[in-house]
């Protein structure tokens, strides 16, 4: 026991282990592999292990008005207060996403209303807020370039009371301990799609479209199964064989859309038609991931990070 | 890249490479005054350093934190910052101007090979006060490592030069050549000299925790999560893990002399890839960025 308190407490070890798990991480970081297993947290647990049995051997050992002894202490323990709040956020925290087109609402407390959960408490978990609606969505920009984006949300209490918030890029709305903060966003256009052989409206509906650059393509599904990719130009200009958008602004808004061999452009307010069916579209909206998290370990982990600095600090720089 | 700064850009560069070829001469035909000189040219390359960034930010209306030339510009304007004030400081710091001058050089090659000296609006996720407080810091333990690396290029080198003495002073005119008394100078002192490297080592660990800490609640704010293993993260997290090394050998198991100084070497390359050696692929950074 005696041996084993000893090969616990020593310095020696504990920064070989350190040493070790630095080469994990640098070879997982290098080789591009996932480093986060179960042999690195066996080593995070055996160095906590041995900082905290040396924390203790040397408490009796601290001298008095050495302030540097007591910094080495608060650094060291900074840590176990940064794994108290790892642990909290771990099992008690909750973590999803929400895609929310302009003009939608969704139950903030309804697990289905989210795109996906990454984290949640394994009991019941209540919003401070019955439901969410994205009533506008703004791009300031400057030149061509933007320069905030800035959501405007309307958030329903329990009561049915409606409260209106923005919330941007950098400036999450904290409220009741949830955050909800502007993740992404994209286009939304509406479409309708037209059976010709009958003249009738088969489908009318905003779709959520990952177009934000030329580069990128998304695609839409029609009613026969067959799916059309769509290529969006903001701001269109045609010279000659040659396509591009002037700028990232919706000034004249054109999709390329292609089904197999076929190819169209899709201007405002027009439509193209693929074999029976025609697509019009009217309209460009915008639809916003919003990230919304619940963490009651995140206090704890600043405290860490206060008092990591503040042992820093004390022990003078680490001269000896 | 607007007027002024590429005449302060293009005249610092040249400067540094006079500094460079001075203080190499100088050292080669043993002129000891002409490092005097090289420490006063360093003075100017940083004002001209200074009033680079000074136009810089004037033009585009923000401080320059955004891309690859404004993250040149101002690393390299931080090891000067802490390089200046510390030779102020300890003047035997000096010593090492050729080496921060070749840095300065490197940095700011890298940033030009690199591209982005256009003017930019600054971009949404670039609007916090958490950015200054974390690049302020990310560039300050940089910069102390830098000087750390420096200063024990500098000890090695001389402790090389010292052990080699002994092996050729069997002749007298040897051992008063000009050589042997240079590197037996009694104003060189290496317990001196590794205290000064423990120290901006020390400086360098406590400002990239604050660097981390920082970046972390800004990335709680940005993306929803202060800690996500992004590429950008764990680099920084190996580089705060091999400082963390390199200072417990030293404080708790007591390396010093020669050991010591290959360490505070070696752990240079990783802020140097925590800096410039990543940030491309996977990652949570949003259409937003």
């Amino acid at each position: 026991m005696n041996r084993l308190l000893k090969i616990l407490g020593s310095p020696f070890y504990a920064t070989i282990v350190l040493g070790i798990i630095l080469a994990v991480v640098t070879a997982g970081y290098f080789a591009k592999v996932d480093f986060l297993n179960p042999f690195f947290y066996l080593l995070v647990g055996i160095l906590f292990l041995q900082t905290l049995v040396c924390l203790l051997l040397r408490l009796g050992k601290y001298r008095q008005g050495r302030y540097s002894d007591w910094g080495s202490f608060l650094f060291h323990f900074s840590l176990f207060v940064l794994l108290a709040g790892v642990v909290v956020s771990l099992y008690y925290s909750f973590y999803g996403s929400l895609l929310i087109a302009r003009g939608q609402q969704l139950a903030l407390n309804d697990r289905e209303s989210y795109l996906d959960i990454s984290r949640q408490p394994s009991g019941d978990f209540r919003m401070p807020a019955e439901s969410i609606l994205l009533k506008e969505f703004n791009r300031i920009y400057q030149g061509d370039q933007f320069t905030d984006y800035i959501a405007t949300l309307l958030l329903t209490d329990q009561g049915g009371t409606p409260a209106e918030h923005q919330v941007r890029v950098n400036q999450p709305l904290k409220t009741g301990g949830t955050v909800i903060l502007l993740d992404s966003y994209g286009y939304a256009p509406l479409f309708s799609i037209v059976d010709v052989t009958t003249g009738k409206v088969v489908s009318e509906s905003y779709y959520n479209l990952k177009v934000l650059t030329t580069e990128q393509t998304d695609q839409i599904t029609l009613p026969d199964g067959n799916s059309i990719t769509l290529r969006f130009f903001p701001d269109f200009e045609q010279e000659g064989r040659t396509i591009r958008t002037k700028s990232q602004l919706p000034q004249n808004p054109v999709f390329m859309a292609t089904s197999g061999q076929d190819k169209g452009l899709l201007y405002l307010n027009k439509n193209v038609r693929f074999g029976k069916w025609e697509i019009h579209f009217t309209e460009v909206s915008y639809w916003v991931l919003f990230r919304v998290s619940r963490d009651p370990g995140k206090p704890i982990i600043y405290t860490s990070f206060i008092l990591c600095v503040a042992g820093l600090i004390l022990r003078k720089g680490m001269i000896r | 890249m607007n007027i002024f700064e590429a005449v302060f850009v293009w005249s610092f560069l040249f400067l540094d490479v006079v500094i460079f070829a001075v203080y190499l001469a100088g050292m080669l035909f043993r002129k000891g005054n002409w490092t005097f000189y090289a420490w006063g040219g360093f003075l100017g390359t940083f004002a001209l350093q200074t009033a680079a960034i000074a136009s810089r930010w004037i033009a585009s209306g923000h401080p320059p934190v955004q891309g690859n030339w404004e993250n040149a510009l101002l690393g390299a304007w931080f090891i000067s910052l802490v390089f200046v004030v510390g030779s102020l400081k300890f003047e035997k710091l000096r010593f090492i101007t050729p080496f921060i001058a070749a840095v300065v050089l490197l940095v700011i090659g890298i940033g030009l090979i690199k591209g982005g000296t256009q003017m930019e609006v600054l971009t949404p996720p670039y609007r916090s006060n958490w950015l200054w407080i974390h690049v302020t810091f990310a560039f300050l333990a940089l910069a102390s490592f830098v000087a750390a690396a420096a200063l024990a290029g500098n000890y090695l080198w001389k402790i090389c030069k010292a052990e080699q003495v002994p092996a050729v002073t069997e002749t007298t005119e040897t051992a008063k050549s000009p050589e042997a008394t240079e590197v037996s100078r009694p104003e060189w002192n290496p317990a001196e000299t590794e205290r000064l490297i423990a120290a901006f080592l020390g400086y360098g660990f406590i400002s990239q925790t604050l660097d981390i800490a920082s970046g972390a609640i800004w990335a709680a704010n940005l993306w929803g999560a202060y800690w996500s293993w992004d590429p950008i993260e764990t680099a920084s997290f190996i580089c705060w893990l091999a400082y963390g090394v390199v200072l417990h050998l030293r404080l708790t198991l007591g390396w010093k002399g020669k050991r010591f100084a290959w360490l505070a070497v070696l752990a240079l390359l990783t802020s140097i890839i925590s800096f410039w050696g990543l940030g491309t692929g996977g990652g949570i950074h949003t259409p937003l960025m």
